[in-house]
């Protein structure tokens, strides 16, 4: 019995001893793709890292998007985060960041920016830099539509390029019995991109950040207002949509999902959402006719056709690293932003635009993606989304919810304008100057 | 000192403390301290990530919480829903027990089916329902479609009605589980007594309101009690089928709870909407208990 257990306890020295040897550490990452294209896209990447750097073990959790954010916090609060998190941009990157959570990784990222495409707003906060760009870019401003429809009807996909004529093909595909947008606003954020995109088209980008960035920057100066005639006129158009049964029936109750698969049924003419929807698009109906056109100008309103709401995603460095997993981390992030496999299997797998210059060369890119990043790079303006301009709190209720308010008749778009104006005056008098902010990162 | 040095009481007292020990242990980590921990984070603002960062501000949650439309709003649904499990819920489980009390196989067949639902998990019964009830593709918009009949609005996009769809779809799912308690007590009843009244010229109407109503009032109120504090508790349901929307049109108490703690990231004020709801259970309980027992009081 006791040489047994001392020959079991040298073994087990001797194991231990082995992976010291070896050098083999393990990092953790979390991520909000949870279904395929995308969670296979990150798996590829995971693999594609290990086979470069063997020494170095990636454990992966993939989490649904909707309880990510909640499910960080809990980590976080309890002290137990991963030690690379997948971060969105905006409110959720300015909440880590006040939180003290993830770490100031400027210098790792100053040595490497020049092949970045990605807004630096997205993972630059107080003058500091706080993520690297995971691999692909989100193009938010895009109207899918369903080709046979549009010929069948004689409806060509130039007339889109305006707001008269995406509405006269609205009316046209109506009149036959067709629904003319999928559209599911249950969580908010649906109906806070239509919102978004309809202001970038009313305002131009210049006005568009000017007017968003009052409830991101204490003391930031402008005199435009939410409640402006041609800020309201985003809320105004967005009504009239619903008021002429353009959205679909559910618009107020269906979710994301239930609104595409409507789309990909075949039941509408067209669906409003970013350049994501491409790699869900084919993997759920390979054969489906799909069309795009960019968000579409408004006449008399400076926002120009092919504008483009860009933004992505980061992998951060959290708090809860030690010198080993925080160096194989780098090597992680290093690997990412110098090298062209992460976004290469992004554009091939997720169907997504990549995030970093490289090159395309010997890759499967879809043909709507190929035209997609040959358009953009010659767009004539482009702006991050809205909500990562903005306080968080403040856009989900005022844009988010009053989407769906304007859908059930409780707020007229007067009143949405004149609450969210309000909601912003109130957040400029919390923090009036960048001393107010509760966290010394966000005061550079 | 041993077990056999001690006496009799002391060694009785200290086997049943060894077996509460573990549970009580349990109860205060997962339940009590957590409470407690709720109570005083709503006296704080709080983004939830670094406990450095949790900052005591006194009433302030509170005063804003009462002045808050969205609150009144969860409050009264959340209420509706407690008033249709004390009322709808438990008149259906009731007359069903009646019906089914009888050991036989239809009974055992219609209990069966009735108590289904119960097994389903509360995110099951919401995708479920979301199948039937979406506007776009759901079985009861098809339906109504090939019958001609065209809604003004989509029944959960209805703020006057989708409430009241979630309280119809909780209902089917939770009444199975009342109907069995009360058919448990049913059974608990002596047959001599209703043969006795039989045989005294009570008829059945009688029977039912001068026996087993009084004779069921126990199982009764711990139906109602258990259904109630269910009720004020409602979430996933909410949560899957409609999110609280649209609109706030169908925020509950705890739906709203999530929102401003997780979603919006302010826990402190999201505790104060928990410690609120937790005071109303505990009041409802109480009073509950007293008026249940006032008949009962002897003179």
């Amino acid at each position: 019995m006791r040489k047994s257990l001392v020959f079991m306890y040298v073994s087990g020295l001797f194991l231990l001893g082995l992976i010291g040897i070896s050098g083999a550490v393990t990092i953790s990452i979390w991520d909000e793709f949870a279904a395929p294209p995308m969670r296979t896209a990150q798996d590829a990447t995971y693999e594609a890292f290990q086979k470069a750097y063997p020494e170095i073990n990636i454990t992966q959790a993939h989490f649904q998007n909707a309880p990510y954010e909640w499910i960080l916090k809990v980590a976080f609060a309890g002290g137990e985060p991963p030690n690379i998190v997948e971060v969105n941009p905006g409110g959720d990157l300015f909440d880590k960041v006040r939180g003290e959570a993830i770490l100031d990784i400027t210098d790792f990222v100053l040595k490497r920016l020049d092949r970045v495409l990605m807004p630096e707003v997205d993972f630059k906060l107080g003058g500091k830099y706080w993520g690297v760009p995971l691999g692909d870019l989100a193009y938010g401003n895009i109207i899918w539509h369903n080709t046979d429809i549009l010929r069948k009807y004689g409806i060509s996909a130039d007339s889109l390029q305006t707001w008269t004529g995406f509405m006269a093909a609205s009316e046209k595909v109506k009149n036959q019995g067709i629904t003319p947008i999928a559209y599911g606003n249950k969580e908010g954020w649906n109906g806070n991109h239509w919102y978004n995109h309809l202001l970038f088209a009313t305002l131009g980008k210049e006005k568009f950040q000017e007017l968003a960035l009052r409830a991101l920057i204490p003391g930031w100066e402008s005199k435009l207002k939410f409640d402006d005639p041609a800020a309201l006129k985003a809320w105004e158009l967005y009504a009239e949509l619903w008021e002429k049964g353009y959205f679909s029936a559910g618009a107020a109750v269906d979710d994301y999902p239930a609104a595409y698969t409507y789309f990909l049924n075949g039941r509408a003419a067209f669906f409003q959402t970013g350049g994501w929807f491409l790699g869900t698009a084919r993997y759920n109906a390979p054969d489906f006719p799909l069309g795009y056109t960019w968000f579409p100008s408004i006449e008399g309103y400076p926002g120009k056709y092919g504008g483009v709401i860009t933004s992505g995603v980061t992998y951060a460095l959290t708090t809860n690293n030690t010198s080993e997993t925080k160096e194989a981390a780098l090597k992680f992030l290093d690997w990412v932003m110098t090298e062209d496999t992460a976004a290469r299997i992004r554009v091939e797998i997720g169907k997504v635009p990549p995030a970093y210059r490289i090159s395309l060369a010997g890759l499967e890119v879809d043909p709507l993606l190929k035209t997609q990043i040959e358009e953009a790079a010659r767009t004539p303006e482009s702006s991050p989304f809205m909500d990562h301009l903005m306080d968080f709190d403040l856009c989900y209720e005022y844009t988010w919810i009053a989407s769906q308010g304007i859908l059930t008749g409780d707020l007229t778009p007067q009143e949405a304008a004149r609450e969210l104006e309000k909601a912003v005056q109130e957040w400029q008098r919390k923090y009036p100057n960048k001393e107010t902010l509760p966290s010394p990162s966000l005061r550079g | 000192m041993s077990l056999q040095d001690m006496n009799q009481k002391t060694r009785t007292k200290l086997i049943a403390f060894s077996f509460i020990f573990p549970m009580f242990v349990f109860y205060t980590v997962f339940l009590i301290m957590p409470t407690i921990a709720s109570i005083i984070l709503s006296f704080t603002e709080w983004r939830g990530i670094s406990l450095f960062q949790i900052k005591f501000i006194g009433l302030n949650n509170y005063r804003e919480l009462f002045k808050d439309p969205i609150f009144w709003i969860a409050l009264r649904n959340t209420f509706l829903f407690v008033l249709f499990a004390l009322t709808f819920q438990y008149a259906l489980a009731f007359i069903l027990a009646i019906l089914l009390q009888q050991d036989n196989r239809i009974s055992g067949f219609f209990r069966a089916v009735f108590f289904a639902p119960q097994v389903l998990s509360l995110i099951i019964v919401g995708l479920l329902f979301i199948f039937f009830l979406s506007p776009s593709m759901g079985l009861v918009t098809v339906f109504l479609e090939k019958i001609g009949v065209r809604l003004a609005k989509p029944l959960l996009a209805d703020k006057r009605v989708a409430i009241y769809i979630l309280i119809l779809v909780r209902t089917w799912r939770e009444f199975g589980f009342s109907m069995f308690l009360l058919i448990a007590g049913l059974q608990a009843i002596p047959k001599s007594i209703y043969e006795a009244a039989e045989i005294d010229g009570a008829r059945s109407l009688q029977r039912l309101w001068f026996l087993t109503i009084p004779l069921l009032k126990e199982v009764s109120i711990v139906v109602m009690i258990l259904a109630g504090t269910a009720a004020f508790r409602v979430f996933e349901l909410v949560y899957v089928i409609s999110a609280g929307g649209p609109f706030h049109a169908t925020e509950v108490a705890v739906t709203y709870t999530y929102q401003r703690a997780f979603v919006g990231s302010r826990m402190g004020y999201g505790s104060s909407i928990a410690t609120t709801l937790a005071a109303i259970m505990l009041i409802f309980t109480v009073l509950f208990l007293y008026l249940s027992k006032a008949g009962s009081r002897r003179y």
